[in-house]
């Protein structure tokens, strides 16, 4: 069976002008009329950088990445709002360059903070109609679709709201809804849980893998930097930096993949009240790239975890900076969070 | 799960004549919405209407009322009535003119017009169902200005030629929609996003000299009338005036109706069309060609 996504060596690249090096607020006018006789300089971002990946029909795959990683750059070649510069990709079996009117019949798309584009003219009941009329559903299936929508998101006592009345949350659950009043077998979801409270949020991860993955069996590529969320949902993660696949794998793999010195300290003799100022001097005396971490604190033992430096080099360092009352009982092995593995992959322990 | 099932699952890539129709009811159904919103600008659109019908009718009177303008004999020879018909015409035309630049901008500045391109949406029918209310109020206010002349002011304007008046709109408005067209392409070509563009400014510029709004194209210089005749408001205006003014003769007046050996409003209507074939086609290529530029650049929103 062929993939639900095939990205191949997907490039990228964005021009922009760069503002006049003088344009202070004093030479604001000086600085306009020289932009009108002297062409700006223009500056070249490399968003997407030969990107290639797959995605399996009912798959969820996230993709985490920190901002400017290339992500919704991403989600816009693959739901042909944009072309690449270079390579294609193919979204259910159709080519985004030469089909892309099959590739818009195969998605839905929800991009993050999407509810700056409801109407306001709508109710929120009339936006997902209107959304789904867009898409070729008859006013019948449009408006059951809606309803659909509006009870899965809990949305029913706002129907007849207007969005403007609405907070940023709920209107972002409008936003939300409007995506899945249109079914696809693909869905392309963009940062979505942006502005949700955390039970909204967990409740639409939970419709997203139970009843979207799960039971209706739909691909899901779900971009996101919450680290959390990509483990909780994702069948496989892939990790993006620099416009670049810099690790990709289930969140089990991508961990015990990743050659990183994750150690366990107990120490004791910590006073509660110097415990802040003890974790700031281990902090210190390792160098940046080395992450410590307060596991727990109890009777005055505390348990840090030190991730990025050798036993050694923990055993030496930490030494040096205790009190003679203070000593470590024990150092363990530990396995690397999923942070610790992207921090890993990410090049910032290098 | 197999492939074919997920193939099932696949909607409609291109949209139905049915479902076009159903779309632009929905959008005109949405913009008499927003219109709604806004009662009080009807009651100022009216009042605008009778002070624009007003001040024409003072012109006349500076002008001596009982006079008949020669110029303007094959229009009737009443000069209110001339310029109470350009004038509404005019602001009619007004939307097919900058109306798709706008409907394309509003999409793009309420970052709308990505949402709309990942629809089976041809942009361009966006664009258009956008516009299409304003055509709709721009039609009334035409016959509000029309009625308002004869009834306070004496305009005499006839009402019998419905159909031929309601061909000339058509067929004008589809020929000044490709310059709509072009007009809306400059937004992503030449990123031309500040509600201005020089496609437009041009038309503008050179429509208010040239297609006899104010004044016949007679009065005007022979260079001046030859520029007015690529434009389809000069034979909309022409055709419409001989239709709808009183007293109106089948005298040439464009410098074209003096080649062509048929009636002047058959003449323009020809005219209009052969426009429409060079126009439409050009407009259309370079919006989707815009729109093409623009999803090639990243310029689809004012969030890359």
């Amino acid at each position: 069976m062929k993939p639900a996504i095939e990205a191949i060596n997907l490039t990228k690249k964005f021009k922009f002008t760069l503002p006049h090096p003088d344009s202070s607020y004093n030479s604001m006018w000086l600085s306009f009329l020289t932009s009108v006789i002297k062409r700006r300089k223009e500056a070249e971002v490399v968003a997407l950088d030969t990107v290639s990946f797959k995605v399996n029909y009912g798959e969820i795959f996230c993709i985490v990445g920190p901002n400017g990683a290339g992500k919704t750059t991403l989600l816009k070649i693959l739901s042909t709002i944009l072309i690449p510069d270079e390579g294609t990709a193919f979204v259910n079996g159709f080519d985004i360059l030469r089909e892309p009117n099959n590739v818009r019949a195969s998605i839905s798309v929800i991009p993050g903070a999407w509810w700056i584009t409801l109407d306001w003219r709508l109710t929120v009941k009339e936006n997902l109609i209107f959304w789904a009329r867009l898409f070729g559903y008859s006013k019948n299936e449009a408006e059951e679709r809606a309803n659909y929508a509006l009870s899965l998101m809990n949305l029913n006592k706002f129907e007849n709201s207007y969005p403007t009345t609405l907070s940023s949350g709920y209107r972002q659950r409008v936003a939300l809804a409007r995506g899945l009043v249109v079914d696809s077998p693909i869905f392309l979801l963009d940062e979505p849980t942006i502005s949700l409270d955390p039970i909204s949020a967990e409740g639409f991860r939970e419709f997203v893998k139970g009843t979207l993955s799960l039971k209706l069996k739909r691909t899901i590529l779900w971009t996101t930097h919450i680290l959390s969320e990509a483990e909780k949902l994702g069948d496989r993660i892939g990790v993006m930096k620099n416009g670049k696949f810099i690790a990709c794998g289930s969140s089990e793999n991508l961990v015990s993949n990743v050659n990183l010195d994750t150690l366990e300290v107990a120490i004791s003799g910590i006073n509660a009240d110097t415990l802040e100022e003890k974790l700031l001097q281990f902090k210190k005396s390792f160098d940046s790239k080395v992450i410590v971490r307060l596991l727990s604190y109890n009777d005055g033992i505390a348990k840090i975890k030190v991730a990025g430096a050798d036993r050694g080099r923990v055993e030496k360092i930490v030494s040096s900076c205790l009190s003679n009352s203070q000593k470590i009982l024990e150092i363990n092995e530990l396995k690397p969070s999923l942070e610790e593995a992207f921090a890993f992959y990410a090049g910032e322990f290098q | 799960m197999s492939e074919q099932y997920y193939r099932k699952l696949l909607r409609k890539s291109k949209l139905s004549k049915k479902d076009y129709i159903s779309i632009l009811l929905t959008f005109i159904r949405r913009s008499a919405r927003e219109w709604s919103f806004f009662k009080t600008s009807f009651i100022f659109n009216i009042v605008g209407i009778v002070t624009g019908v007003l001040s024409y009718y003072f012109i006349k009177l500076m002008l001596n009322p009982s006079e008949i303008v020669s110029d303007l004999i094959p229009y009737g020879g009443d000069f209110m009535a001339f310029l109470v018909v350009g004038i509404a015409f005019q602001q009619y035309i007004d939307i097919a003119l900058h109306g798709y630049y706008e409907g394309l901008a509003n999409a793009y500045w309420s970052s709308t017009l990505e949402q709309y391109l990942t629809s089976p949406l041809n942009p361009l029918v966006f664009c258009v169902a956008s516009v299409i209310w304003s055509f709709i109020i721009r039609s009334l206010n035409f016959m509000l200005y029309l009625i308002f002349g004869v009834v306070l002011f004496g305009v005499k304007i006839l009402f019998t030629n419905v159909l031929p008046v309601i061909l000339i709109f058509c067929v004008s408005t589809i020929a000044v929609s490709g310059l709509g067209l072009l007009s809306a392409s400059t937004f992503t070509l030449i990123n031309a996003k500040g509600w201005e563009d020089p496609i437009r400014w041009a038309i503008t510029t050179l429509e208010g000299l040239v297609v006899g709004t104010y004044y016949t194209p007679k009065v005007l210089p022979t260079f001046l009338q030859v520029l007015g005749l690529i434009l389809p408001q000069t034979y909309a205006l022409d055709a419409l005036r001989r239709l709808l003014i009183s007293g109106s003769t089948s005298e040439k007046v464009l410098l074209v109706q003096f080649f062509i050996p048929v009636d002047p409003i058959i003449g323009d209507v020809v005219a209009l069309t052969a426009i429409s074939v060079i126009y439409v086609p050009l407009g259309y290529y370079m919006f989707n060609k815009g729109i093409n530029f623009a999803r090639k650049v990243g310029n689809l929103s004012k969030w890359v």
